[in-house]
């Protein structure tokens, strides 16, 4: 069984300018990643907050970093990271988000681009009847842009290079930087627009593409400002068939692999895979981890072209799972969920060049029940499990995290 | 028209397609790009092959790399038209010949765009 590194992911509001059970600023958020043993966290950075407001015609780049640097969400996140530096910790930051001036949605109400928005027709007529819920956020807007010269591009190099080698003070640089999270489900469209006159129905698939093109332009930054290892593609792991509203996880990141080897992106040392798992503790695949390994055998069988990070070989190449963990939905007893959560994490260890796991959430928000903690602040079983995987001094696991 | 993030008008063709780009002529223009793949592409492939992939200078500090960065920028920039422009190239093809709608999306079967920094024919 290999070791591999436990992550806590905490929430986006966690960078908010007043900190929040999600922020490192609070003591028992940074008194619960000592006491589980955890020795990574995943921030989030999120555009929309950081650069609220289009540039002035004729801003320079160094104008608009001042700008992003001048706010209060940008000045949260260098708090955040730099107490997660202070703890020690390794730092996974993660890009989200898209300002309304960047995506084109200025102007867009709740109902705007409905067929990309919502799970289906239906989901959409019960919102407009007042009983449903809404459809994707306007800052999950693919960027209109996403060119080394776009705002996007901009943002990308504001990030490498604030927080890569070049960063003179230590306590601000960060190990990884994901430019983006879930391209194939949180992010829209998916799809181009229909072609049958039916705005619901299909049309071919523009998140592939899209992502695999942001993708390079975040290499490109990152080679001249010295920025973090890239994690990528970040793929949500669905497994819900595919829609204009999300692409199944398995078709995106095979889909993502080959649209990579067509546009000649060149893996290397400092490009990792990433993706998140719910699967694997959803279906309960007690000691198989079937998503993870599915992935794994992706990055590896490649035919030799996935060379990257560690070392640039294929074969040492790391898939690194930045988000996970079992979502409660009440109807399941704890001790079964929990113990499901534990196999999988277990399992996953076992699974070739694995090495990272995360937690999504110490304290779960009210929308999304897969913490450590309640809602409420009561510790779940999956805390002391959490706990165990690091130190193995209770519940009678192997440690297997570090 | 907008194909993989690019307007087809504004993408480096050369040739006969100029023309068109500049009068906004966009069936004319797909039609004249689909049916001459093999000459646009010739045009871009050299292209490429001249430029090539940019490299990241090496520099001293935030300021120096600033300095630096716009050039590095359009670099890229150009880079990435070239390539987006073989996409269309290849896109309004497939359309002409009938095998796929207008659409930003390439054949699954095909031919990779670029491999070692040079941009591969259809």
């Amino acid at each position: 069984m290999g070791l591999m590194r436990g992550c806590i992911a905490l929430g986006e509001a966690g960078v908010s300018p007043t900190p929040n059970t999600q922020s490192l600023r609070t003591k028992a958020v940074r008194d619960d990643i000592i006491a589980t043993g955890t020795t990574c966290v995943r921030l989030w950075a999120l555009w929309n907050r950081c650069q609220p407001s289009a540039p002035a015609a004729g801003a320079t780049v160094a104008d608009n970093w001042a700008a992003i640097a001048a706010t209060a969400d940008a000045q949260a996140l260098d708090q955040e990271i730099a107490w997660a530096r202070s703890m020690g910790l390794v730092v996974v930051l993660t890009s989200q988000g898209s300002p309304s001036w960047a995506n084109g949605t200025t102007g867009y109400t709740n109902t705007t681009a409905a067929e990309d928005r919502f799970g289906s027709k239906a989901a959409y007529d019960a919102y407009v009847a007042g009983t449903g819920s809404t459809g994707k956020s306007l800052q999950y807007r693919f960027p209109t842009s996403w060119s080394t010269s776009s705002p996007w591009g901009i943002w990308m190099a504001y990030l490498c290079c604030r927080y890569g080698a070049l960063q003179p003070d230590p306590n601000l640089r960060v190990d990884y930087l994901e430019p983006l999270n879930e391209p194939n489900y949180q992010m829209w469209p998916q799809q181009q627009a229909s072609t049958t006159g039916n705005i619901w129905d299909p049309g071919a698939n523009t998140s592939v593409c899209t992502s695999a093109q942001m993708i390079q332009t975040a290499q490109s930054m990152q080679a001249f400002w010295s920025g973090p290892v890239l994690l990528v593609p970040a793929a949500s792991d669905t497994d819900d068939s595919t829609t204009r509203y999300r692409t199944l996880g398995t078709t995106f990141e095979s889909s993502m692999m080959s649209q990579l080897v067509t546009n000649g992106f060149v893996p290397n040392a400092r490009v990792g895979w990433s993706k998140h798992n719910y699967a694997d503790m959803k279906h309960g695949s007690f000691g198989d981890a079937v998503n993870l390994a599915w992935t794994a055998s992706l990055v590896h069988g490649s035919g030799g072209y996935w060379t990257g990070y560690p070392l640039g070989v294929p074969a040492s190449s790391e898939v690194l799972v930045t988000e996970g963990g079992w979502v409660r939905h009440g109807s399941m007893p704890d001790y079964d969920q929990e113990q499901r959560m534990i196999s999988s994490a277990v399992a996953a260890t076992g699974v070739s060049k694995v090495t990272m796991f995360a937690q999504y959430l110490i304290t779960s928000s009210t929308g999304y029940d897969s913490g450590l903690r309640s809602p409420f602040g009561g510790a779940y079983l999956s805390y002391v499990a959490w706990q165990a995987l690091h130190t193995g001094v209770s519940g009678g696991f192997p440690q297997c995290l570090v | 028209m907008e194909l993989f993030g690019h307007d087809i008008h504004e993408l480096p063709f050369g040739g006969a397609a100029e023309q068109l780009q500049q009068r906004r002529a966009t069936a004319s223009l797909v039609r004249e790009l689909g049916d001459h793949y093999s000459g646009y592409h010739a045009t871009l492939a050299a292209e490429l092959a001249r430029v090539r992939r940019p490299t990241a200078p090496k520099f001293d500090g935030i300021e120096a790399g600033l300095a630096r960065f716009d050039a590095y920028v359009e670099e890229w920039t150009h880079v990435e038209r070239l390539v987006a422009a073989e996409a269309v190239l290849r896109a309004c093809a497939a359309y002409r010949r009938g095998d796929a709608p207008l659409q930003a999306q390439l054949p699954a079967d095909g031919p990779p765009l670029v491999e070692g920094d040079l941009l591969v024919s259809a």
